[in-house]
Protein backbone atom coordinates (compact mmCIF):
# COMPACT_ATOMS: atom_id res chain seq x y z
CA UNK A 1 0.00 0.00 0.00
CA UNK A 2 1.09 3.79 -0.78
CA UNK A 3 4.15 2.84 -2.03
CA UNK A 4 5.55 6.37 -3.19
CA UNK A 5 9.27 6.13 -3.86
CA UNK A 6 10.59 9.35 -2.49
CA UNK A 7 9.32 8.55 1.05
CA UNK A 8 9.59 5.34 3.13
CA UNK A 9 6.19 3.94 3.73
CA UNK A 10 7.31 0.07 4.94
CA UNK A 11 5.68 1.41 8.32
CA UNK A 12 2.41 2.37 7.12
CA UNK A 13 2.25 -2.01 7.03
CA UNK A 14 2.12 -1.71 10.44
CA UNK A 15 -1.27 -0.53 9.98
CA UNK A 16 -2.48 -4.10 9.34
CA UNK A 17 -1.87 -4.67 12.51
CA UNK A 18 -5.78 -3.96 13.81
CA UNK A 19 -7.24 -5.69 11.73
CA UNK A 20 -5.27 -9.22 12.01
CA UNK A 21 -6.35 -8.11 16.39
CA UNK A 22 -9.58 -7.27 16.00
CA UNK A 23 -11.28 -8.98 12.18
CA UNK A 24 -8.83 -12.11 11.76
CA UNK A 25 -8.24 -13.68 14.90
CA UNK A 26 -12.28 -13.40 16.23
CA UNK A 27 -12.71 -17.18 15.06
CA UNK A 28 -10.00 -17.83 17.37
CA UNK A 29 -10.74 -15.54 20.57
CA UNK A 30 -14.03 -16.61 20.65
CA UNK A 31 -14.48 -19.45 22.50
CA UNK A 32 -11.37 -18.81 24.96
CA UNK A 33 -13.36 -20.02 28.37
CA UNK A 34 -11.34 -16.93 30.81
CA UNK A 35 -13.47 -14.23 31.81
CA UNK A 36 -11.05 -11.45 32.44
CA UNK A 37 -12.41 -8.76 35.12
CA UNK A 38 -16.15 -11.08 34.22
CA UNK A 39 -15.87 -10.02 30.68
CA UNK A 40 -16.71 -12.26 28.02
CA UNK A 41 -13.57 -13.39 26.52
CA UNK A 42 -14.27 -11.63 23.11
CA UNK A 43 -15.47 -8.79 24.25
CA UNK A 44 -12.26 -7.88 26.22
CA UNK A 45 -10.09 -8.88 23.11
CA UNK A 46 -12.25 -6.65 21.17
CA UNK A 47 -11.61 -3.71 23.92
CA UNK A 48 -7.79 -4.79 24.13
CA UNK A 49 -7.79 -4.22 20.16
CA UNK A 50 -8.99 -0.39 20.15
CA UNK A 51 -6.10 0.28 22.51
CA UNK A 52 -4.00 -1.83 20.10
CA UNK A 53 -5.08 0.36 17.55
CA UNK A 54 -5.06 3.73 18.54
CA UNK A 55 -1.27 2.65 19.65
CA UNK A 56 -0.37 1.40 16.27
CA UNK A 57 -2.23 4.56 14.62
CA UNK A 58 0.40 6.41 17.13
CA UNK A 59 3.67 4.83 16.43
CA UNK A 60 2.57 5.15 12.54
CA UNK A 61 2.21 8.91 13.11
CA UNK A 62 5.02 9.27 14.91
CA UNK A 63 7.35 7.64 12.19
CA UNK A 64 5.21 9.76 9.36
CA UNK A 65 6.04 13.04 11.38
CA UNK A 66 9.80 12.10 11.95
CA UNK A 67 10.34 11.71 8.45
CA UNK A 68 8.59 15.11 7.11
CA UNK A 69 10.26 16.75 9.63
CA UNK A 70 13.69 15.71 8.45
CA UNK A 71 12.35 15.47 4.82
CA UNK A 72 9.99 18.06 4.02
CA UNK B 1 -40.96 16.80 33.87
CA UNK B 2 -39.63 14.93 31.11
CA UNK B 3 -41.04 16.88 28.12
CA UNK B 4 -40.21 20.13 29.85
CA UNK B 5 -36.25 18.52 30.13
CA UNK B 6 -36.35 17.27 26.44
CA UNK B 7 -37.66 20.23 25.28
CA UNK B 8 -35.28 22.31 27.09
CA UNK B 9 -32.22 20.14 25.99
CA UNK B 10 -33.58 20.33 22.42
CA UNK B 11 -34.38 23.25 21.75
CA UNK B 12 -31.27 25.07 23.95
CA UNK B 13 -28.86 22.93 21.77
CA UNK B 14 -30.64 24.09 18.20
CA UNK B 15 -30.38 27.80 19.44
CA UNK B 16 -26.93 27.87 20.33
CA UNK B 17 -25.94 26.06 17.46
CA UNK B 18 -27.24 28.46 15.31
CA UNK B 19 -26.27 31.07 17.02
CA UNK B 20 -23.07 29.85 16.77
CA UNK B 21 -23.13 28.44 13.50
CA UNK B 22 -24.33 32.19 12.50
CA UNK B 23 -21.13 33.48 14.49
CA UNK B 24 -18.41 31.81 12.78
CA UNK B 25 -19.63 31.65 9.21
CA UNK B 26 -18.38 34.07 6.88
CA UNK B 27 -20.50 34.76 3.86
CA UNK B 28 -22.80 31.61 2.43
CA UNK B 29 -21.15 29.89 -0.65
CA UNK B 30 -21.85 26.20 -1.15
CA UNK B 31 -18.00 25.56 0.58
CA UNK B 32 -18.87 27.51 4.13
CA UNK B 33 -22.22 25.88 3.77
CA UNK B 34 -21.42 22.14 3.43
CA UNK B 35 -17.74 21.90 4.07
CA UNK B 36 -16.77 24.54 6.64
CA UNK B 37 -14.90 26.16 4.41
CA UNK B 38 -12.21 23.61 4.68
CA UNK B 39 -11.27 25.62 7.79
CA UNK B 40 -11.77 22.88 10.71
CA UNK B 41 -9.33 22.14 12.98
CA UNK B 42 -8.30 19.19 14.96
CA UNK B 43 -11.01 19.75 17.91
CA UNK B 44 -14.33 20.63 15.81
CA UNK B 45 -12.89 17.93 12.97
CA UNK B 46 -12.91 15.69 16.46
CA UNK B 47 -16.38 16.51 17.03
CA UNK B 48 -17.91 16.26 14.14
CA UNK B 49 -16.28 12.92 13.34
CA UNK B 50 -17.68 12.06 16.76
CA UNK B 51 -21.11 13.55 15.90
CA UNK B 52 -21.11 11.55 13.09
CA UNK B 53 -20.23 7.84 14.13
CA UNK B 54 -21.84 7.99 17.40
CA UNK B 55 -25.56 8.16 16.49
CA UNK B 56 -28.59 6.54 17.58
CA UNK B 57 -27.03 3.69 15.32
CA UNK B 58 -24.43 3.63 18.02
CA UNK B 59 -26.30 4.09 21.51
CA UNK B 60 -30.01 2.54 20.90
CA UNK B 61 -29.00 0.62 18.30
CA UNK B 62 -26.30 -1.40 20.15
CA UNK B 63 -28.15 -1.65 23.25
CA UNK B 64 -30.95 -3.54 21.74
CA UNK B 65 -29.03 -5.90 19.47
CA UNK B 66 -26.87 -6.78 22.60
CA UNK B 67 -30.26 -7.12 24.45
CA UNK B 68 -32.12 -9.05 21.83
CA UNK B 69 -28.82 -11.09 20.78
CA UNK B 70 -25.69 -10.44 22.94
CA UNK B 71 -22.04 -10.94 21.28
CA UNK B 72 -23.05 -9.75 17.97
CA UNK B 73 -23.25 -6.21 19.42
CA UNK B 74 -19.58 -6.37 19.46
CA UNK B 75 -19.34 -5.35 15.40
CA UNK B 76 -19.68 -1.83 17.53
CA UNK B 77 -15.92 -2.60 19.28
CA UNK B 78 -14.36 -2.94 15.54
CA UNK B 79 -16.15 -0.39 13.50
CA UNK B 80 -14.76 2.85 14.74
CA UNK B 81 -11.13 1.70 15.25
CA UNK B 82 -10.63 -0.05 11.97
CA UNK B 83 -11.90 2.39 9.97
CA UNK B 84 -9.58 4.77 11.48
CA UNK B 85 -6.71 2.61 11.07
CA UNK B 86 -7.84 2.26 7.30
CA UNK B 87 -8.77 6.17 7.45
CA UNK B 88 -5.02 6.81 8.30
CA UNK B 89 -3.70 6.19 5.26
CA UNK B 90 -7.10 6.79 3.17
CA UNK B 91 -8.35 9.79 4.24
CA UNK B 92 -5.37 12.37 3.94
CA UNK B 93 -5.25 11.52 -0.02
CA UNK B 94 -9.11 12.17 -0.76
CA UNK B 95 -7.95 15.56 1.75
CA UNK B 96 -5.55 16.42 -0.72
CA UNK B 97 -7.31 15.37 -4.04
CA UNK B 98 -10.33 17.99 -2.48
CA UNK B 99 -8.35 20.96 -1.91
CA UNK B 100 -6.00 20.61 -4.92
CA UNK B 101 -9.01 20.29 -6.92
CA UNK B 102 -11.66 22.75 -5.18
CA UNK B 103 -13.60 19.38 -4.62
CA UNK B 104 -17.06 19.48 -2.61
CA UNK B 105 -18.82 16.21 -2.86
CA UNK B 106 -17.67 12.64 -3.84
CA UNK B 107 -19.03 12.67 -6.90
CA UNK B 108 -16.78 15.31 -7.59
CA UNK B 109 -14.22 13.55 -6.67
CA UNK B 110 -15.58 10.35 -9.02
CA UNK B 111 -16.15 13.65 -11.95
CA UNK B 112 -12.65 14.50 -11.37
CA UNK B 113 -10.45 11.56 -11.09
CA UNK B 114 -12.43 9.09 -13.80
CA UNK B 115 -12.69 12.40 -15.95
CA UNK B 116 -16.41 11.53 -16.61
CA UNK B 117 -19.67 13.92 -15.75
CA UNK B 118 -22.19 11.02 -16.27
CA UNK B 119 -20.23 8.39 -13.57
CA UNK B 120 -20.73 11.52 -11.28
CA UNK B 121 -24.07 11.87 -11.86
CA UNK B 122 -24.68 8.01 -11.51
CA UNK B 123 -22.60 7.72 -8.33
CA UNK B 124 -24.24 10.76 -6.52
CA UNK B 125 -27.52 9.13 -6.98
CA UNK B 126 -26.41 6.09 -5.59
CA UNK B 127 -24.59 8.01 -2.70
CA UNK B 128 -27.69 10.35 -2.18
CA UNK B 129 -29.80 6.46 -1.79
CA UNK B 130 -27.26 5.28 0.80
CA UNK B 131 -27.53 8.53 2.57
CA UNK B 132 -31.98 8.59 2.58
CA UNK B 133 -31.75 4.73 4.55
CA UNK B 134 -29.15 6.51 7.10
CA UNK B 135 -31.67 9.06 7.50
CA UNK B 136 -34.33 6.41 7.84
CA UNK B 137 -31.92 5.01 10.66
CA UNK B 138 -32.11 8.65 12.55
CA UNK B 139 -36.24 9.03 11.91
CA UNK B 140 -37.02 5.75 13.18
CA UNK B 141 -35.21 6.61 16.43
CA UNK B 142 -36.65 10.08 16.68
CA UNK B 143 -39.93 8.84 16.34
CA UNK B 144 -39.72 6.35 18.77
CA UNK B 145 -38.28 8.61 21.16
CA UNK B 146 -40.97 11.30 20.78
CA UNK B 147 -43.83 8.31 20.90
CA UNK B 148 -41.85 6.76 24.38
CA UNK B 149 -41.13 9.38 26.15
CA UNK B 150 -42.90 12.51 25.23
CA UNK B 151 -46.44 11.02 23.92
CA UNK B 152 -47.83 8.03 23.30
CA UNK B 153 -50.86 9.87 21.87
CA UNK B 154 -48.46 10.32 18.03
CA UNK B 155 -49.18 8.00 15.50
CA UNK B 156 -45.86 6.71 13.90
CA UNK B 157 -46.63 9.03 10.99
CA UNK B 158 -47.01 11.94 13.31
CA UNK B 159 -43.76 11.41 15.08
CA UNK B 160 -41.78 10.39 11.95
CA UNK B 161 -43.28 13.76 10.10
CA UNK B 162 -42.08 16.33 13.34
CA UNK B 163 -38.71 14.06 13.36
CA UNK B 164 -38.27 14.80 9.67
CA UNK B 165 -39.34 18.63 10.28
CA UNK B 166 -37.21 19.37 13.20
CA UNK B 167 -33.92 17.71 11.39
CA UNK B 168 -34.99 20.11 8.10
CA UNK B 169 -35.36 22.67 10.00
CA UNK B 170 -32.18 22.32 11.92
CA UNK B 171 -29.99 22.24 8.66
CA UNK B 172 -31.55 25.11 7.10
CA UNK B 173 -30.57 27.37 9.31
CA UNK B 174 -26.70 27.22 8.98
CA UNK B 175 -25.22 23.90 7.78
CA UNK B 176 -22.18 22.04 9.07
CA UNK B 177 -20.90 24.92 11.29
CA UNK B 178 -23.96 24.51 13.78
CA UNK B 179 -24.15 20.88 13.58
CA UNK B 180 -20.56 20.85 14.67
CA UNK B 181 -21.90 22.42 17.72
CA UNK B 182 -24.54 20.74 18.24
CA UNK B 183 -22.20 17.49 17.76
CA UNK B 184 -20.48 19.04 20.80
CA UNK B 185 -23.41 19.58 23.37
CA UNK B 186 -24.81 16.05 22.63
CA UNK B 187 -21.03 13.93 22.86
CA UNK B 188 -20.83 15.37 26.24
CA UNK B 189 -24.20 15.13 27.54
CA UNK B 190 -24.63 11.52 26.08
CA UNK B 191 -21.51 10.61 27.62
CA UNK B 192 -22.74 11.91 30.77
CA UNK B 193 -26.21 10.16 30.52
CA UNK B 194 -24.65 7.19 29.54
CA UNK B 195 -21.88 6.51 32.46
CA UNK B 196 -24.41 8.15 34.83
CA UNK B 197 -26.58 5.25 33.86
CA UNK B 198 -24.21 2.41 33.99
CA UNK B 199 -22.73 3.79 37.62
CA UNK B 200 -26.32 2.91 39.21
CA UNK B 201 -27.46 -0.37 36.74
CA UNK B 202 -26.18 -2.93 38.97
CA UNK B 203 -28.27 -1.79 42.00
CA UNK B 204 -31.36 -1.62 39.48
CA UNK B 205 -30.61 -5.40 38.68
CA UNK B 206 -29.59 -7.23 41.39
CA UNK B 207 -25.68 -6.88 40.85
CA UNK B 208 -22.83 -5.77 42.80
CA UNK B 209 -20.55 -4.08 40.62
CA UNK B 210 -21.08 -2.92 36.68
CA UNK B 211 -18.44 -5.97 35.98
CA UNK B 212 -21.18 -8.01 37.94
CA UNK B 213 -23.92 -7.40 35.62
CA UNK B 214 -21.59 -9.05 32.70
CA UNK B 215 -21.17 -12.37 35.04
CA UNK B 216 -25.09 -12.53 36.06
CA UNK B 217 -25.74 -11.98 32.06
CA UNK B 218 -23.77 -14.74 30.88
CA UNK B 219 -24.81 -17.10 34.35
CA UNK B 220 -28.61 -16.35 33.78
CA UNK B 221 -28.21 -16.34 29.53
CA UNK B 222 -25.48 -19.02 28.68
CA UNK B 223 -23.95 -17.92 25.01
CA UNK B 224 -24.83 -14.16 25.64
CA UNK B 225 -21.35 -13.37 25.99
CA UNK B 226 -19.95 -15.39 22.78
CA UNK B 227 -20.74 -15.67 19.06
CA UNK B 228 -23.47 -16.71 18.02
CA UNK B 229 -25.10 -15.24 20.87
CA UNK B 230 -28.54 -15.83 22.10
CA UNK B 231 -30.41 -16.57 18.73
CA UNK B 232 -27.95 -18.85 16.56
CA UNK B 233 -30.75 -19.56 13.75
CA UNK B 234 -29.94 -15.90 13.38
CA UNK B 235 -26.51 -16.48 11.57
CA UNK B 236 -24.42 -14.28 13.59
CA UNK B 237 -21.58 -16.20 13.88
CA UNK B 238 -17.99 -15.45 13.85
CA UNK B 239 -17.90 -15.81 9.81
CA UNK B 240 -20.36 -12.72 10.27
CA UNK B 241 -18.94 -10.29 12.35
CA UNK B 242 -15.75 -10.72 10.64
CA UNK B 243 -17.43 -10.29 6.90
CA UNK B 244 -19.78 -7.40 8.69
CA UNK B 245 -17.29 -5.75 10.25
CA UNK B 246 -14.80 -5.53 7.19
CA UNK B 247 -17.69 -3.97 5.36
CA UNK B 248 -18.10 -1.73 7.68
CA UNK B 249 -14.50 -0.34 8.24
CA UNK B 250 -14.09 -0.49 3.98
CA UNK B 251 -17.53 1.48 3.71
CA UNK B 252 -17.02 4.18 6.53
CA UNK B 253 -15.11 6.97 4.43
CA UNK B 254 -17.26 5.83 1.42
CA UNK B 255 -20.55 7.14 2.80
CA UNK B 256 -20.39 10.30 1.26
CA UNK B 257 -20.89 12.59 4.41
CA UNK B 258 -18.13 10.93 6.02
CA UNK B 259 -15.95 11.97 2.59
CA UNK B 260 -17.61 15.33 2.46
CA UNK B 261 -16.22 15.22 6.23
CA UNK B 262 -12.83 14.79 5.23
CA UNK B 263 -12.21 17.69 2.90
CA UNK B 264 -13.29 19.71 5.63
CA UNK B 265 -10.52 19.44 7.71
CA UNK B 266 -7.85 22.15 8.09
CA UNK B 267 -5.07 19.87 7.52
CA UNK B 268 -2.96 16.17 7.48
CA UNK B 269 -2.10 16.93 10.92
CA UNK B 270 -5.83 17.43 11.91
CA UNK B 271 -6.97 14.36 10.62
CA UNK B 272 -4.42 12.04 11.29
CA UNK B 273 -4.93 13.11 14.93
CA UNK B 274 -8.32 12.66 14.48
CA UNK B 275 -7.43 8.79 13.45
CA UNK B 276 -5.44 7.96 16.47
CA UNK B 277 -7.79 9.52 19.13
CA UNK B 278 -11.01 8.76 18.00
CA UNK B 279 -10.95 4.99 18.78
CA UNK B 280 -10.36 5.47 22.17
CA UNK B 281 -13.73 6.76 22.06
CA UNK B 282 -15.39 3.83 20.83
CA UNK B 283 -14.27 1.63 24.60
CA UNK B 284 -18.13 3.53 25.63
CA UNK B 285 -19.42 0.88 23.33
CA UNK B 286 -18.48 -1.21 27.27
CA UNK B 287 -21.23 0.96 28.05
CA UNK B 288 -24.00 0.75 26.07
CA UNK B 289 -23.45 -3.33 25.62
CA UNK B 290 -23.66 -3.10 29.44
CA UNK B 291 -27.07 -1.36 29.32
CA UNK B 292 -28.35 -3.65 26.91
CA UNK B 293 -27.62 -6.74 29.31
CA UNK B 294 -28.81 -5.09 32.36
CA UNK B 295 -32.69 -4.29 30.48
CA UNK B 296 -32.07 -8.15 29.80
CA UNK B 297 -31.55 -9.14 33.39
CA UNK B 298 -34.53 -6.78 34.18
CA UNK B 299 -36.62 -8.83 31.88
CA UNK B 300 -37.31 -5.27 30.25
CA UNK B 301 -40.28 -5.97 27.39
CA UNK B 302 -40.28 -3.04 24.63
CA UNK B 303 -43.12 -2.53 22.91
CA UNK B 304 -43.85 -4.70 20.19
CA UNK B 305 -40.30 -6.66 21.35
CA UNK B 306 -38.88 -3.96 19.47
CA UNK B 307 -34.98 -3.60 20.61
CA UNK B 308 -34.91 -0.61 19.43
CA UNK B 309 -36.97 0.71 22.10
CA UNK B 310 -35.05 -1.09 25.13
CA UNK B 311 -32.82 1.48 26.54
CA UNK B 312 -35.53 4.02 26.60
CA UNK B 313 -37.98 1.31 28.19
CA UNK B 314 -35.64 0.38 30.61
CA UNK B 315 -35.08 3.49 32.02
CA UNK B 316 -38.30 4.65 31.86
CA UNK B 317 -39.32 1.36 34.20
CA UNK B 318 -36.35 1.91 36.60
CA UNK B 319 -35.55 5.19 36.66
CA UNK B 320 -37.01 8.75 37.63
CA UNK B 321 -38.61 10.73 35.28
CA UNK B 322 -36.41 13.41 34.79
CA UNK B 323 -33.44 10.64 33.72
CA UNK B 324 -36.10 9.89 31.20
CA UNK B 325 -36.28 13.07 30.00
CA UNK B 326 -32.67 13.89 29.67
CA UNK B 327 -31.82 10.37 28.49
CA UNK B 328 -33.97 11.28 25.80
CA UNK B 329 -33.55 14.64 24.89
CA UNK B 330 -29.43 13.75 24.39
CA UNK B 331 -30.99 10.30 22.13
CA UNK B 332 -32.90 12.82 20.12
CA UNK B 333 -29.71 14.99 19.43
CA UNK B 334 -28.04 12.01 18.79
CA UNK B 335 -30.71 11.15 15.46
CA UNK B 336 -31.08 15.31 14.99
CA UNK B 337 -27.04 15.96 14.39
CA UNK B 338 -25.96 13.37 11.68
CA UNK B 339 -29.66 13.30 10.55
CA UNK B 340 -28.90 16.49 9.47
CA UNK B 341 -26.02 16.52 8.79
CA UNK B 342 -26.69 13.62 5.98
CA UNK B 343 -30.01 15.48 4.47
CA UNK B 344 -26.94 18.46 4.20
CA UNK B 345 -24.89 15.50 2.28
CA UNK B 346 -27.95 14.52 -0.11
CA UNK B 347 -28.10 17.91 -0.47
CA UNK B 348 -24.93 19.31 -1.90
CA UNK B 349 -24.60 16.08 -4.06
CA UNK B 350 -28.14 17.02 -5.54
CA UNK B 351 -27.26 20.68 -6.27
CA UNK B 352 -23.99 19.94 -7.66
CA UNK B 353 -23.34 16.58 -9.43
CA UNK B 354 -27.60 15.61 -10.37
CA UNK B 355 -28.40 19.27 -11.08
CA UNK B 356 -25.52 21.20 -12.72
CA UNK B 357 -24.44 18.88 -15.01
CA UNK B 358 -27.83 19.28 -16.75
CA UNK B 359 -28.10 22.42 -16.48
CA UNK B 360 -24.44 24.39 -16.35
CA UNK B 361 -25.85 27.77 -16.70
CA UNK B 362 -27.13 28.23 -12.81
CA UNK B 363 -25.63 30.26 -10.62
CA UNK B 364 -24.11 29.09 -6.98
CA UNK B 365 -26.95 30.65 -5.12
CA UNK B 366 -29.89 28.39 -7.26
CA UNK B 367 -28.05 25.59 -6.46
CA UNK B 368 -27.37 25.75 -2.65
CA UNK B 369 -31.57 26.91 -3.10
CA UNK B 370 -32.35 24.02 -5.27
CA UNK B 371 -30.20 21.63 -2.74
CA UNK B 372 -32.23 23.10 0.20
CA UNK B 373 -35.50 22.19 -1.73
CA UNK B 374 -34.18 18.38 -2.44
CA UNK B 375 -32.98 18.54 1.15
CA UNK B 376 -37.65 18.06 2.10
CA UNK B 377 -38.05 15.71 -0.55
CA UNK B 378 -35.17 13.52 0.83
CA UNK B 379 -36.63 13.54 4.21
CA UNK B 380 -39.95 12.77 2.70
CA UNK B 381 -38.59 9.59 1.50
CA UNK B 382 -36.91 8.96 4.36
CA UNK B 383 -39.87 8.85 6.57
CA UNK B 384 -41.75 7.18 4.04
CA UNK B 385 -39.23 4.19 4.44
CA UNK B 386 -39.41 4.57 8.22
CA UNK B 387 -43.04 3.44 7.98
CA UNK B 388 -42.81 0.75 6.23
CA UNK B 389 -40.22 -1.10 7.96
CA UNK B 390 -39.79 -2.56 10.91
CA UNK B 391 -36.48 -3.82 11.54
CA UNK B 392 -33.72 -3.20 14.03
CA UNK B 393 -31.80 0.11 14.06
CA UNK B 394 -28.30 -2.50 13.15
CA UNK B 395 -29.92 -4.03 10.56
CA UNK B 396 -31.00 -0.91 8.87
CA UNK B 397 -27.51 0.36 9.63
CA UNK B 398 -25.87 -2.38 7.85
CA UNK B 399 -28.00 -2.54 4.88
CA UNK B 400 -26.50 1.50 4.71
CA UNK B 401 -23.43 0.23 4.85
CA UNK B 402 -24.40 -2.77 1.83
CA UNK B 403 -25.58 0.05 -0.41
CA UNK B 404 -22.47 2.58 -0.08
CA UNK B 405 -20.30 -0.38 -0.22
CA UNK B 406 -20.99 -0.32 -4.13
CA UNK B 407 -19.12 3.10 -4.40
CA UNK B 408 -16.10 1.86 -2.29
CA UNK B 409 -14.25 -0.17 -4.91
CA UNK B 410 -13.94 3.94 -7.12
CA UNK B 411 -12.44 4.96 -4.30
CA UNK B 412 -9.91 2.35 -3.55
CA UNK B 413 -9.25 2.40 -7.36
CA UNK B 414 -8.37 5.41 -7.60
CA UNK B 415 -5.93 5.34 -5.10
CA UNK B 416 -4.34 1.99 -6.02
CA UNK B 417 -4.81 1.19 -9.87
CA UNK B 418 -3.94 4.01 -12.79
CA UNK B 419 -5.56 1.53 -14.96
CA UNK B 420 -9.40 1.67 -13.64
CA UNK B 421 -11.46 3.33 -15.72
CA UNK B 422 -15.10 5.25 -15.49
CA UNK B 423 -16.73 2.75 -17.29
CA UNK B 424 -14.60 -0.40 -15.40
CA UNK B 425 -16.19 1.09 -12.38
CA UNK B 426 -19.55 1.58 -13.65
CA UNK B 427 -19.45 -2.00 -14.91
CA UNK B 428 -18.55 -2.88 -10.90
CA UNK B 429 -21.33 -0.80 -9.73
CA UNK B 430 -24.28 -2.28 -11.67
CA UNK B 431 -23.01 -5.87 -11.08
CA UNK B 432 -22.34 -4.68 -7.15
CA UNK B 433 -26.10 -3.56 -6.96
CA UNK B 434 -27.05 -6.59 -8.64
CA UNK B 435 -25.78 -9.18 -6.61
CA UNK B 436 -26.83 -7.38 -3.52
CA UNK B 437 -30.69 -6.68 -4.48
CA UNK B 438 -31.83 -9.21 -6.91
CA UNK B 439 -34.09 -11.35 -5.41
CA UNK B 440 -31.90 -14.79 -7.13
CA UNK B 441 -28.47 -13.46 -6.23
CA UNK B 442 -29.78 -12.90 -2.41
CA UNK B 443 -31.20 -16.32 -2.15
CA UNK B 444 -27.96 -17.49 -3.92
CA UNK B 445 -26.02 -16.33 -0.59
CA UNK B 446 -28.33 -17.06 2.07
CA UNK B 447 -28.27 -20.32 0.14
CA UNK B 448 -24.42 -20.96 -0.06
CA UNK B 449 -23.00 -18.40 2.30
CA UNK B 450 -25.56 -17.87 4.89
CA UNK B 451 -23.13 -16.45 7.77
CA UNK B 452 -21.89 -13.63 4.81
CA UNK B 453 -22.40 -10.05 5.04
CA UNK B 454 -24.41 -9.70 1.67
CA UNK B 455 -22.99 -6.47 1.43
CA UNK B 456 -19.25 -7.31 1.31
CA UNK B 457 -20.27 -10.21 -1.49
CA UNK B 458 -21.39 -7.48 -3.17
CA UNK B 459 -18.80 -5.37 -2.83
CA UNK B 460 -16.49 -8.17 -3.64
CA UNK B 461 -18.58 -8.87 -6.93
CA UNK B 462 -18.37 -5.02 -7.55
CA UNK B 463 -14.51 -4.82 -7.26
CA UNK B 464 -14.06 -7.90 -9.44
CA UNK B 465 -16.21 -6.90 -12.14
CA UNK B 466 -14.57 -3.13 -11.97
CA UNK B 467 -11.18 -4.53 -12.29
CA UNK B 468 -12.11 -7.48 -15.54
CA UNK B 469 -13.39 -4.23 -17.23
CA UNK B 470 -11.22 -1.85 -16.32
CA UNK B 471 -8.53 -4.52 -18.04
CA UNK B 472 -10.34 -4.61 -21.22
CA UNK B 473 -11.02 -0.89 -21.21
CA UNK B 474 -8.45 1.14 -19.60
CA UNK B 475 -8.39 4.97 -18.01
CA UNK B 476 -6.92 7.25 -20.57
CA UNK B 477 -7.13 10.17 -18.57
CA UNK B 478 -4.19 11.88 -17.36
CA UNK B 479 -3.72 11.29 -13.86
CA UNK B 480 -3.57 13.91 -11.37
CA UNK B 481 -5.13 12.39 -8.03
CA UNK B 482 -2.28 9.76 -8.23
CA UNK B 483 1.21 12.13 -7.46
CA UNK B 484 0.14 12.08 -3.46
CA UNK B 485 2.87 12.41 -0.56
CA UNK B 486 0.48 13.74 1.77
CA UNK B 487 1.94 17.46 3.18
CA UNK B 488 3.27 17.74 6.17
CA UNK B 489 1.58 19.39 9.69
CA UNK B 490 0.53 22.98 8.80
Amino acid sequence: MNAAPARRTAHRWLLLLPFLWQVALIPLVNDVPLRPFSLPFPMFWQMLGILVTTGVIGLVRSIDRRQERSAP
Amino acid sequence: MTLALFLAIVLGTMAGAVFYGQRRSRGRTMDEWAIGGRRFGSWIFWFVNAGEIYTTFAVLGISGYAWAFGAPAYIAFTSVSLACTLGYWLMPKIWDAGRRHGLVTQADFFEQHYGATWLAVIVGVAGIAALVVYVQIQITALSLILRLTVGPQFSTLQSALLAAGVMLAFVYVAGLRSAAFAAGVKDVLMIVMVVGLSLSVADKVGAASMLDVYRLAQEQHPGIGTLPGLKPDANLTTTWLVTAALNVALGTWIFPHMFQLVYSASSVEAIRRNAMWQPLYSLSYFFIVLLGFAALLAGTAPPDGNPNAVLLQFVGDRYPAWAVGLLAGGAALLALVPGSILLLGAASIFGRNVVLPLKRDLGDGTVLWLSRLAMIGFAGIAVWLTLTSNKSLVEIGLSAYAAIGMLAPGVFLAFLWPRASAVGVFAGIVAGYAALLLPAATAFWVARLPEWDQGLLAMGVNALVAVLVSLVVPSRVARTTFAIAPAGPG
